[in-house]
């Protein structure tokens, strides 16, 4: 389309008939013009008389509407009256005018990256429940669909996409017509968030991504504000998790660092590398787990795995449970009932065992699976001891056997020597490794019990080599503890008196569990001179302080 | 530091493999006779090499020979059998600047590599 005149157009409305003129007057020659001003079109109604469908009469009529004049209405009107010459009578509808339509521009946007797009993720998820539902052999794991989104550091989490700049567009009067303004998008964030100038965005921090309209951020805490049920999928989350209901059975829910639960944890599965609070307690019906890298507490435990990196707090019990713990349980109002629990430090509890006499085993100074690393480290230096002497053996016979070397003599006894030196140099690493074991055994200091109110027959207790089992209920406040040369020994706290632990135990040597003094020995292993001084004796203070 | 180990027996090269790298030496090329040492020592541009004497092909004295004409930095260890004093000389004055006598313990070769590498070392700085 050419240029527009500067003719102004008329005040009436589009689509109205114009006043006056032979061609309105019939109201069978229409000029109507779309809403948007972007087309006029003729309308011609069967019966239309010759000299109102005459190009004059058309002409006349664009120009009275006020179109712009251009060479392609001019031409169109031109081939709309010949048409109407050619078929009189006939009825017409033609577009006899085009405006170039504007174009708006686009507001800019964020644009995430699908894993990281919340409504994504539902949608995907959705998506697939519906698939599994459409194939009967398909299995959806409804406990897996997390309605958290978490990123890590680094993570190139969406970007900023500009505005797009619209195009001015002219209506068939020959007005300009204006795009509409497009806005940037401006990110509001925190040093969680790196935008570069590209628009990329990446995560500055390892946490939960909240968007908030325009604001974008990692909170490096996830609060969970009911429970971890169906509605929120399992948690894995790279930071501090709270959530302030319980966990329901079969979900998981890990946290990189502390994770606090103040409801009633089911059949679940928790981890944390650091800490694990349950303020309600957990009930695992023999399928719950709990594994914390450092620190756990919880009210009660009740048939729950539990793997705990240093101390175990429990308020009120721990029953029929399998507890490995790589310090200390501080539980001085607590019961243990029932169940398997090893502690490579100390145990100071309440209550060990019922007066209905549950059987409850408890290790003390031992960790089944650091137990098991000694014990096969152990058998490797006398392999490797073994093999060693063999190799020294051959090579005093090959020495005193020979005058004057050959070469392949001299070859020999060199590759003897060689293997001799290769299993002691070996054989150091592992017994290295061992001591290692010991000393971190002993930095959780001394194995010792102190039951404060009852021990009952039923219980089984294993500290250094020996297991003893009481032969009735013992009443505290006691200590039990292995004195420097190995042997069990209870000490009553009241009167501070001490005696051998057979004098109210049977006691007997077991060899269920690694002899540390065994094992030191064949690595060569030194106690410390203070690697058992307070630990052991003030649950609490000196221990927690390593 | 990249070392070339020449020596026609496998468990001898291997021997000295493991004490390299216990005195954490990794980068080691192997050669089972002089002329292959004399192929690989061009690519390979050894800092240190460790050099038996009896070898078919081309013994360890000749390598050492034809290196010495062109190289004389490179430090190099003959280590053999060949025990008399008079094969000790000649070789030393071949060029070579060490020697272990085979049947030898790790720690000694640990101990022959050490203080050849040390030499080499404060003969090349300015003094």
């Amino acid at each position: 389309m050419s240029a527009p005149d500067a003719t102004p157009p008329p005040d009436h409305a589009a689509g109205t008939p114009p006043a006056g003129g032979s061609a309105a007057a019939d109201n069978l020659v229409r000029l109507t013009i779309a809403a948007d001003q972007s087309a006029a079109i003729v309308f011609i109604g069967s019966g239309a008389s010759p000299d109102s469908v005459s190009l004059m009469a058309l002409t006349a009529l664009v120009e009275e509407r006020g179109l712009a004049r251009t060479p392609e209405l001019a031409a169109a009107i031109k081939s709309l009256a010949e048409d109407c010459a050619r078929a009189p009578g006939k009825e017409f509808e033609r577009v006899v005018a085009k405006g170039k339509p504007v174009v708006h521009g686009i507001d800019g946007r964020l644009e995430l990256d699908p894993k990281f797009d919340p409504e994504h993720r539902a949608a995907a998820a959705e998506a697939a429940a519906k698939a599994a539902q459409a194939d009967a052999n398909a299995r959806i794991d409804h406990h897996a669909r997390s309605v958290f989104v978490s990123a890590k550091r680094g993570d190139v989490l969406g970007r900023v996409v500009p505005p797009t700049i619209g195009r001015e567009g002219i209506d068939v009067f020959g007005r300009s017509l204006n795009p509409r303004d497009a806005r940037a998008f401006k990110l509001l964030h925190d040093d969680t968030i790196a935008l570069a100038p590209d628009g990329t965005i990446t995560a500055h921090a390892d946490g939960m991504l909240v968007r908030n309209g325009n604001t974008l951020r990692v909170s490096p805490k996830l609060n969970v504000p009911d429970a971890v049920d169906f509605t929120t999928g399992n948690v894995d989350f790279p930071g501090e998790v709270v959530i302030n209901r319980g966990v329901r059975d079969c979900f998981r829910v890990h946290a990189g660092r502390t994770l606090l639960i103040r409801g009633l944890v089911e059949a679940a599965e928790l981890s944390a590398d650091l800490d694990i609070t349950l303020e309600g307690g957990m009930a695992g019906r023999q399928k719950g787990t709990l594994r914390a890298k450092r620190d756990a507490a919880a009210l009660y435990l009740e048939q729950v795995t539990a793997h705990v990196g240093r101390d175990l707090r429990v308020g009120k019990e721990a029953t029929h449970c399998h507890l490995n713990v790589g310090r200390a349980i501080i539980a001085p109002t607590a019961a243990l009932i029932g169940g398997d629990i090893c502690v490579a430090g100390h145990v100071e509890v309440a209550q060990i065992g019922t007066d209905a006499n549950a059987p409850t085993r408890l290790a003390v100074g031992h960790l089944p699976e650091t137990d098991a690393k000694l014990h096969a480290a152990a058998s490797l230096v006398e392999r490797l001891n073994a093999k060693r002497q063999e190799a020294l053996d051959k090579l005093k016979q090959l020495q005193s056997a020979t005058g004057k070397l050959t070469a392949s003599q001299a070859e020999e006894l060199t590759e003897r020597e060689f293997e001799a030196a290769e299993y002691e140099r070996q054989a150091k690493q592992v017994r290295a490794a061992i001591c290692r074991i010991l000393s971190m055994l002993e930095a959780a200091g001394r194995p010792c019990v102190t039951v404060l109110s009852e021990l009952w027959p039923g219980s089984k207790l294993w500290i250094g080599p020996f297991v003893c089992e009481p032969r009735q209920v013992i009443r505290g406040p006691l200590k039990i503890w292995v004195n420097e040369r190995g042997e069990p020994q209870l000490t009553l706290k009241t009167t501070g008196a001490t005696s051998a632990l057979s004098t109210v135990c049977r006691v007997m040597r077991d060899d269920r569990f690694v002899d540390r003094a065994e094992i030191g020995a064949l690595a060569g292993h030194v106690t410390a001179p203070n690697a058992f001084s307070d630990a052991g004796e003030q649950p609490g203070t000196a221990a927690h302080a390593a | 530091m990249k070392i070339l180990l020449v020596d026609d027996s496998k468990t001898m090269r291997n021997i000295q493999k493991s004490v390299l790298a216990q005195l954490g030496h990794t980068q080691v090329e192997e050669a089972c006779d002089g002329q292959d040492a004399l192929s690989k020592v061009v690519a390979c541009k050894p800092d240190l090499m460790l050099v038996d004497w009896n070898m078919p092909n081309m013994d360890g004295l000749t390598f050492v020979k034809t290196i010495r004409q062109t190289n004389k930095v490179t430090p190099i260890i003959m280590v053999t059998t060949e025990a008399e004093k008079a094969r000790v000389i000649e070789a030393i004055k071949a060029g070579v600047n060490n020697y272990v006598v085979k049947p030898f313990t790790p720690d000694l070769l640990s101990q022959r590599i050490n203080e050849t590498l040390a030499k080499c070392q404060a003969a090349a700085q300015p003094a």
